[in-house]
């Protein structure tokens, strides 16, 4: 059991990669860049702890408890909230069962070995999370040496209770017939479980002001240790860290036991219904069940081209997510400057801002340059991402297929050239409806921003198509590395820069010699056409690589 | 019929292929075989166009296959050594997708489909995505996706692994009818009974050059040897 337990947390933790020589120094240099990004919001909540605490005793206000209660609560929705992406990782994405379940081991070891990277995880959050305030709440004299053991071990079990819920809750979801499975599902989870966990942290975040540590202290902190209690026997846990001597032990005692009960539904669950299933056989079946049924029909090659390459992007979520991310960005960016509005009670408000400087005098005055500066900006949602880029890369070592087949390989590039704008055009159309509905537009200016987006669409695409046709990388084991990480996406959104300067030159230019608005368009528009006509002829050049191409 | 001439392939220092000289006839089955390494798909690879020679030149029914592709691949179908295919797609798409590459029309698609795919008895399975399937059934799939245009040349790089003995022996079947109308099979293993027992012809390639070519009688030149041993004699240093 110990060793099945060390390998899960080598293999879940990616131990080995700290101690292996050259893989070591590149784990280092991430952690360290890790530790940097989130230096300031950490520390930002260090110093928000200690200035709570110099206003709970400078003002006596009797709400220390209410304080390290509400952090471990807080803690503990995070772990929750963090918990459902990890369990998803280390249960659902997992590919090792196939080596574990032959060996001598009972299903609940193996189940139990699985949630305890999960809890290792949310430990190391958990206690990065509390350790300042309890500290603080030692140092402040609210709690003495003795007290310590019951503070250290209440947080070792902090992480169990919403560990365990995350897991049931999601092992749940996942034994739903037919839907409980699919990628999709799990992705809209994750992300309402990050956007969850951002706000949560943000409800608690601030700059320390005293009027603002009344709020933070006795209003915000204090929902929070009611929204822990939602989770039953929690309490004992926010009362063995606030209790002293055998009150304390006895509270951790509770403690101990609710954990141990959570912990008992979480491996009876993962047994029945994680390994349940597998043990049975009936997951290859659960899979084959509702397909379509199978049709031989003869379509036009460039069409099958498309249809292929659709559905390898949308089938999978990782290739999905990176190739329309651009998209996806901005419904979350709009939700997060509308929290910021709220939070700020209005001080902060990006979109007003925005929308009054689009109603501004100035707006109409240098309509055509900021019409194109738009434009430029609705096609980044395009053409930011490796839908392009990485088209060929994304197919790897399946590419013998188009290779082996009698397609010439300029056939191939239009292909992917299509199926990218079949995913991008309905997207960048609602994004050109969006702001052309926002923005005060008069006359034909919708069809300027439509015409020169899609254009810069159009050639950026076979900007990235030509670049990875020419230096495809076939070599991976997942998708996510020929879409994440690859050197071609950079390339192309490098090189994809030089006709956008160009527009801005002509903008320049235009403006030093005080062109009307209607020579802007023009010299625009014709520059872009351009631009397109050239890219198109480079890339169909680029397309014969594939020819060369050793596979 | 494939004519391999002179062709020469090298990958840095490393000489894979080295002025192999080879025919596959029509009407015949011709087994390559060779230890690991020898060269057997690098060939194969050149010969479907995969990999383009550095010297050479490989014939396709009388059609280069550097010079003109297109043609060339027209009337081939390859399963390689791997079937990496898209998981992403139902085996019926990926069909689908190859089949519209040799423009094959529906009513014959279809019918050719259903055979083959009742053959390999993955008719049932052609709905699900490929990502559900076993090694087996890639494979399958692949040859389904192989010969549904009924290619004249067949070039198949072990196509019996992970193939169960049903499966096997249907393509084993398949490839003697293949060519006893006439047509040509190409194929490599590294099975010696199955290369004597169906092959017409069998090529061994050693270190990138082929060091025996003939039919099993000329290959044992009356000895009463099995291919196996005359193979592990042959490769002996």
């Amino acid at each position: 059991m110990i060793s099945l337990l060390r390998l899960q947390l080598m293999v879940g933790l990616n131990i080995n990669a700290w101690r292996m020589g050259k893989k070591r120094a590149r784990h280092v240099g991430m952690f360290l860049l890790v530790l940097l990004a989130i230096s300031p919001s950490y520390g930002g909540w260090v110093m928000l702890q200690v200035k709570a605490f110099e206003f709970l005793v400078a003002g006596k206000v009797p709400l220390q408890d209410v304080q390290l209660a509400g952090t471990y609560a807080m803690a503990m929705m995070m772990a929750l909230l963090a918990g459902v992406p990890v369990v998803y990782s280390t249960l659902l994405q997992s590919r090792d069962l196939s080596i574990l379940l032959p060996l001598p081991y009972r299903p609940w070891q193996i189940v139990s070995a699985k949630l305890l990277v999960t809890y290792a995880i949310e430990l190391i959050a958990c206690v990065a999370l509390c350790t300042p305030t309890y500290a603080l709440y030692v140092r402040h004299g609210f709690a003495g040496p003795a007290d310590l053991p019951v503070g250290v071990l209440a947080m070792l079990l902090l992480p169990v209770l919403p560990v365990a819920v995350a897991s049931t809750v999601s092992l749940l979801i996942a034994a739903i017939p037919g839907v409980g499975r699919n990628r999709w599902l799990w992705i809209a989870l994750v992300l309402s479980a990050m956007l969850s966990l951002s706000l949560t942290l943000s409800m608690l975040s601030g700059t320390g002001a005293a009027g603002e540590m009344t709020d933070i202290v006795r209003v915000r902190m204090a929902q929070m240790e009611r929204v822990g209690r939602l989770f039953p026997g929690a309490a004992f846990g926010f009362r063995a860290v606030t209790s002293h001597g055998w009150q304390a032990w006895m509270q951790l005692a509770a403690f101990a036991g609710t954990a141990a009960c959570y912990a008992g539904v979480a491996l009876l669950v993962g047994q029945t219904l994680y390994l349940g299933p597998i043990l049975r056989g009936g997951e290859g079946k659960r899979r084959r069940k509702g397909r379509k049924a199978a049709v031989a029909v003869q379509t036009g090659i460039l069409r099958s081209l498309v249809n292929k390459e659709v559905a390898c992007v949308l089938r999978d979520p990782s290739v999905a997510m990176n190739s329309l991310g651009g998209y996806i960005s901005l419904p979350i960016l709009v939700a997060t400057y509308t929290v910021m509005k709220v939070q700020s009670q209005g001080k902060v408000d990006v979109i007003g801002q925005l929308m009054a400087a689009a109603h501004s005098p100035a707006f109409q005055e240098h309509m055509p340059y900021v019409l194109t500066g738009i434009a430029m900006g609705l096609a980044a949602f395009g053409t930011g991402s490796s839908l392009f880029s990485a088209s060929y890369s994304k197919d790897g070592k399946r590419l013998w297929t188009e290779k082996c087949l009698p397609i010439p390989p300029q056939t191939i590039m239009v292909g992917k050239f299509v199926a990218g704008l079949v995913l991008v055009m309905p997207l960048h159309a609602l994004t050109v409806a969006l702001a052309v509905a926002v923005l005060p537009l008069h006359g034909l200016a919708w069809l300027y921003l439509a015409a020169v987006s899609t254009l810069i669409i159009a050639y950026s695409a076979l900007i990235g198509l030509a670049i990875d046709c020419m230096r495809p990388k076939l070599d991976w084991k997942d998708t996510v590395q020929a879409v994440k990480q690859n050197l071609n996406v950079v390339l192309s959104m490098g090189l994809g820069l030089v006709p956008l300067a160009l527009n801005v030159g002509v903008l320049v230019f235009c403006a030093k010699l005080g062109q009307p608005a209607a020579v802007v368009y023009a010299g625009v528009i014709a520059l872009n056409v351009g631009m397109l006509a050239g890219i198109a002829w480079l890339a169909r050049r680029a397309a014969g690589a594939l020819d060369r191409l050793a596979l | 019929m494939i004519e391999i001439r002179g062709v020469r392939k090298t990958y840095g220092d490393h000489t894979a292929v080295d002025g192999l000289n080879l025919e596959v006839r029509d009407g015949e089955i011709f087994g390559f075989i060779g230890p690991n390494g020898a060269g057997k798909t690098t060939t194969i690879k050149m010969t479907v166009g995969l990999l383009r020679p550095d010297a050479g030149a490989v014939l396709v029914n009388g059609i280069d296959v550097a010079a003109d592709p297109l043609r060339a691949k027209m009337d081939m179908g390859y399963v390689p050594d791997t079937p990496d295919v898209y998981e992403k797609l139902t085996g019926m798409q990926f069909i689908n997708f190859m089949s519209d590459a040799y423009q094959v029309p529906t009513g014959v698609r279809g019918e050719r489909v259903r055979e083959l795919a009742d053959a390999f008895e993955l008719t049932d399975a052609l709905g699900d995505l490929i990502e559900s399937y076993s090694h087996g059934m890639r494979q399958k799939t692949v040859l389904i996706a192989a010969l549904v245009h009924q290619p004249r040349v067949w070039v198949l790089d072990e196509p019996l692994v992970g193939l169960d003995p049903k499966a096997a022996f249907t393509l084993k079947a398949m490839m003697r009818r293949h060519a006893d109308c006439g047509n040509s099979v190409f194929f490599s293993t590294h099975i010696l009974e199955v290369a004597e027992k169906l092959c017409d012809r069998v090529g061994i390639i050693v270190k990138g050059k082929l060091v025996a070519c003939g039919t099993l009688d000329e290959l044992r030149d009356g000895a009463n040897e099995t291919l196996e041993s005359f193979f592990l004699d042959l490769i002996e240093p």
